[in-house]
């Protein structure tokens, strides 16, 4: 017994502040950055040598911009290895959650007004994403026929959200992940997240939950499941969409056994990117995106 | 050398053709009526374990279809792959099952996947598919598109069938209570006591073996990496060898050492994951907070040094990406042994508890024969006596030229000896992290060798020992230097069956606990 006081004594306080969790805590990857954009020549290797489409290019009247797609990017830094230039970095800890709204791609560059004369990038590059030929509306038969998917978007209100009072209880559920984000949840338990003391929960029961945190591209073997536990809770249900593969895809994306993100089968209120997000970046939007959201929720 | 010949004299006696080369699996073809037999004489002459079954669609006119099946042969370093051409009007082979009881699950699986079938398999019911497509459609064969969506139905699989008075089924899952993979589970039991498990699997099934067709190996990796995030390391090294193996490269000294270090340090999070999570099991919450905080702090150092969580981005075919240098390690090898003393301590704490021990002791017990018979593999292999570990018997990379480490093994059997073994493998770990960070080359020399370009119709096996066991990875590239045929078996596939053999006795509050002290991953088993 004093044995256990003294280690738990010894462990200290290991408890981070949401928003502000030590460097090392995180991935290298975050959000991309052009770090050095004036030293950008428009070659556009970036864009080829991402696997997933995260980075693109957009010719606009006077020079081109690049965009970036958080919610698509699998950090594998390869874009920031194929620049000679060293333009690109990626700023640990800065990615962020997405509202629903919010645009799922940013600029990183912009060369138009640059005068820069930039070397055309094939088309080859920015090929559209291969599962295009899928809809997820014709594909579900026996039993689930009458159902259309994506199952309808409700429309949240102050009232829903405020109803929380900072008391969110969310039923995890994994639907295809590769567990890399099922243990950065996990870990939200530990003292150095401890989410609890948020006023934050993980229950056993959809029906107990005001979120769902979803996890994976909702794999076509779980359809089942995701809607049933989609229906068994609660409304108002908010529906988080944690890590890559529930925003977009991610790198399973076109697949014939997957859905390309939890938005083509349920409405998504929050999408957190990364792959996997780092505990710190799913705390950050439990908590603040929620604030956000009762912002937007305001507004309208 | 006798091993090696005797080898070469089974595979003279039953095969059409074979090859023997150096630092590749030994290959044979055989006959698909002989098939049965040659794999019987495997076993009983030369001690072969199965590693790995699957099927081959070459998408030809003619013999379009084989079977392939990877042996272990303990007695050598080397594996022995054995490739069986089926007829094209007749897609069937007779069931390993019989022989190999873990041939069971690939067997269906290859029912569900390409459409050949088993003759007189004990199960016949499907494995990977759960409804995401019909019954009548494969999708591993090359003329199914992986990128088309088909309609999903609702399928309810028959369920081991106990009945009797008192017998009751509770359906567990595929969502579970806490932050689980999902797997759907019937437990029958008469009052308080299990009298048996099936697991039903496949709910995270992502099609990656068929996404990484027609990828070259950089483009691959990407999947490999992601198919299970704990394994991370694991699987993408036996990705890697096998391209290595294929492209019959090998890998330059700095990247041998590098990846085991990080072979080590997976296992090394990994298992104080699995001590955290045992103790969980029991509802022993000091413990498992400890545990995760000695975990974090061990994804910290991960990320730290080598920039990734989970340690993905670093190994790539060839060798490494990149790594912190020296002095780095050298800094990181000191934080380590800290943390495990704390692990010690806290342990200690765990194991003088009476409650732990009562709740351990005599659980789920796994068998000497039946590990050996379903051929697990791993720290649950090791726990109940079975001397097998990848690193030692077809050594790898790093494994290959640093000194000897011992493996050691347990002989209770039970939840209390797959907790321990974690424990007992721990200073093995970090001898082996402190071993490769000294034998580090100080002169720069590159960290990674280039892939040439690979020769049409090249394969290639990589297995490495994860965390959890054996993973073994099967390429085979096509004319354009294009991945072909992309096999993983993850050591959670081999040792799921393991599982419903400890439980019947138990009673049911323990079935998570035995859950737990195997710590199995689903996304591995679904892929
Ligand atoms: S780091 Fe992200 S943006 Fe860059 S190549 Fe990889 S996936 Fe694409
Ligand atoms: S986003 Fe990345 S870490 Fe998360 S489930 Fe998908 S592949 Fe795994």
């Amino acid at each position: 017994m004093f044995e256990n006081l003294m280690i738990a004594i010894r462990s200290g306080f290991l408890t981070g502040t949401p928003t502000r969790f030590k460097p090392h805590a995180r991935n290298a990857h975050g959000s991309l950055e052009a770090v050095a954009a004036n030293r950008c020549n428009g070659c556009g290797v970036c864009v080829k040598a991402c696997p997933v489409n995260a980075l693109s290019v957009r010719t606009t009247e006077d020079g081109m911009e690049f965009l970036f797609h958080p919610g698509r990017c699998v950090g594998c830094v390869r874009c920031i290895d194929a620049c000679t230039k060293s333009v690109l970095r990626f700023i640990p800890g800065n990615s962020t959650f997405q509202l629903p709204g919010t645009p799922d791609q940013k600029k990183l560059l912009d060369l138009s007004r640059s005068g820069m004369t930039s070397t055309p990038i094939d088309d080859g590059a920015l090929v559209s994403s291969p599962g295009d030929n899928k809809s997820s509306e014709e594909c579900v038969s026996t039993n689930l026929e009458n159902i259309k998917f994506p199952l309808s978007t409700e429309a949240y209100k102050t009232a829903d959200i405020a109803v929380l009072r900072n008391s969110l209880h969310c039923r995890h559920l994994d639907v295809g992940s590769c567990n890399g984000c099922d243990n950065e949840m996990i870990a939200l338990g530990g003292p150095h997240y401890d989410v609890q003391r948020l006023g934050i929960d993980f229950v056993a029961s959809p029906r107990h939950a005001d979120a769902l945190t979803l996890t994976g591209p909702i794999s076509r073997n779980s359809l089942v499941a995701t809607y049933e536990t989609f229906t068994a809770t609660p409304k108002p249900r908010l529906v988080f969409a944690v890590g890559n593969c529930a925003c977009s895809g991610g790198i399973f994306e076109g697949s014939y056994a997957v859905f390309d993100g939890a938005s083509k089968v349920v409405p998504v209120t929050i999408r957190i990117p990364g792959c996997p997000p780092t505990p710190g970046d799913i705390l950050n939007a439990l908590t603040e995106g929620l604030k956000q959201l009762q912002t937007i929720c305001d507004r309208e | 050398m006798t091993h090696f010949n005797a080898v070469e004299g089974f595979l003279s006696i039953w095969t059409i053709d074979y090859h023997i080369e150096n630092d590749r699996p030994f290959f044979g073809r055989v006959e698909r009526d002989r098939l049965f037999c040659c794999l019987e004489s495997a076993k009983s002459e030369l001690g072969a374990r199965l590693s790995m079954l699957t099927a081959r669609d070459y998408g030809r006119m003619n013999d379009r279809f084989s079977l392939l099946v990877i042996l272990d042969i303990p007695a050598t370093t080397s594996y022995l792959a054995i490739e069986t051409p089926l007829p094209d009007d007749n897609l069937t082979y007779r069931s390993l099952t019989p022989l190999f009881p873990n041939a069971s699950w690939p067997e269906r699986e290859i029912r569900d996947m390409f459409g050949i079938t088993a003759c007189d398999t004990p199960d016949t019911r499907p494995f990977i598919r759960k409804g995401a497509w019909p019954a009548d459609l494969f999708p591993l064969r090359k003329d199914i598109s992986p990128h088309r969506a088909y309609p999903i139905e609702r399928v309810l699989l028959p369920t081991t069938v106990v009945e009797g008075e008192g017998v009751i089924e509770v359906p567990v899952g595929p969502i579970h209570a806490g932050i689980i993979e999902p797997g759907h589970f019937r437990i029958q039991v008469i009052g308080d006591t299990l009298l048996s498990l099936d697991a039903q699997f496949a709910f995270c099934h992502r099609g990656i073996e068929k996404l990484a067709e027609g990828r070259d190996p950089l483009g691959a990796l990407l999947l490999a990496e992601r198919q299970c995030g704990t394994c991370s390391v694991s699987n993408t090294l036996s990705f890697c060898l096998a391209v290595e193996n294929a492209a019959g490269i090998s890998v330059p000294p700095r990247a041998a050492y590098i990846r085991v270090i990080l072979a080590e340090l997976e296992r090394l999070y990994n298992h104080v994951n699995d001590i955290a999570a045992i103790a969980a099991g029991i509802g022993m919450a000091f413990v498992t907070q400890q545990g995760l905080v000695l975990k974090e702090e061990l994804q910290r150092i991960n990320a730290g040094f080598f920039g990734h969580r989970f340690l993905r981005n670093v190994v790539i075919p060839g060798g490494i990406r990149s790594y912190p240098g020296i002095d780095p390690l050298n800094e990181m090898v000191e934080l380590l042994a800290p943390i495990v003393r704390r692990l010690d301590s806290i342990v200690a704490v765990a194991i003088g508890n009476s409650i732990f021990q009562d709740r351990l002791e005599n659980t789920g017990i796994l068998t000497r024969s039946n590990a050996n018979e379903l051929g697990g593999v791993g720290p649950a292999a090791r726990a109940s006596g079975v001397s097998i570990d990848t690193r030692c018997d077809h050594p790898y990379d790093g494994y290959r030229i640093l000194p000897g480490f011992d493996i050691p093994t347990r002989h209770e059997c039970d939840v209390m000896a797959r907790f321990r073994m974690r424990l007992d493998e721990i200073p093995t770990t970090l001898a082996l992290i402190e071993a490769a960070v000294k034998s580090l080359p100080v002169v720069s020399s590159p960290i990674a060798a280039t892939i040439p370009i690979i020769a049409p119709g090249s394969w290639g096996f990589g297995a490495t020992e994860s965390a959890r066991g054996e993973n073994c990875v099967f390429i085979a590239f096509d004319a354009h230097g294009r991945i072909d045929r992309y096999a993983v078996r993850t050591a959670s596939y081999l040792n799921w069956p393991l599982i419903p053999t400890t439980v019947r006795g138990n009673i049911l509050p323990d079935f998570p606990l035995i859950n737990k002290s195997f710590e199995l991953c689903y996304a591995d088993v679904d892929r």
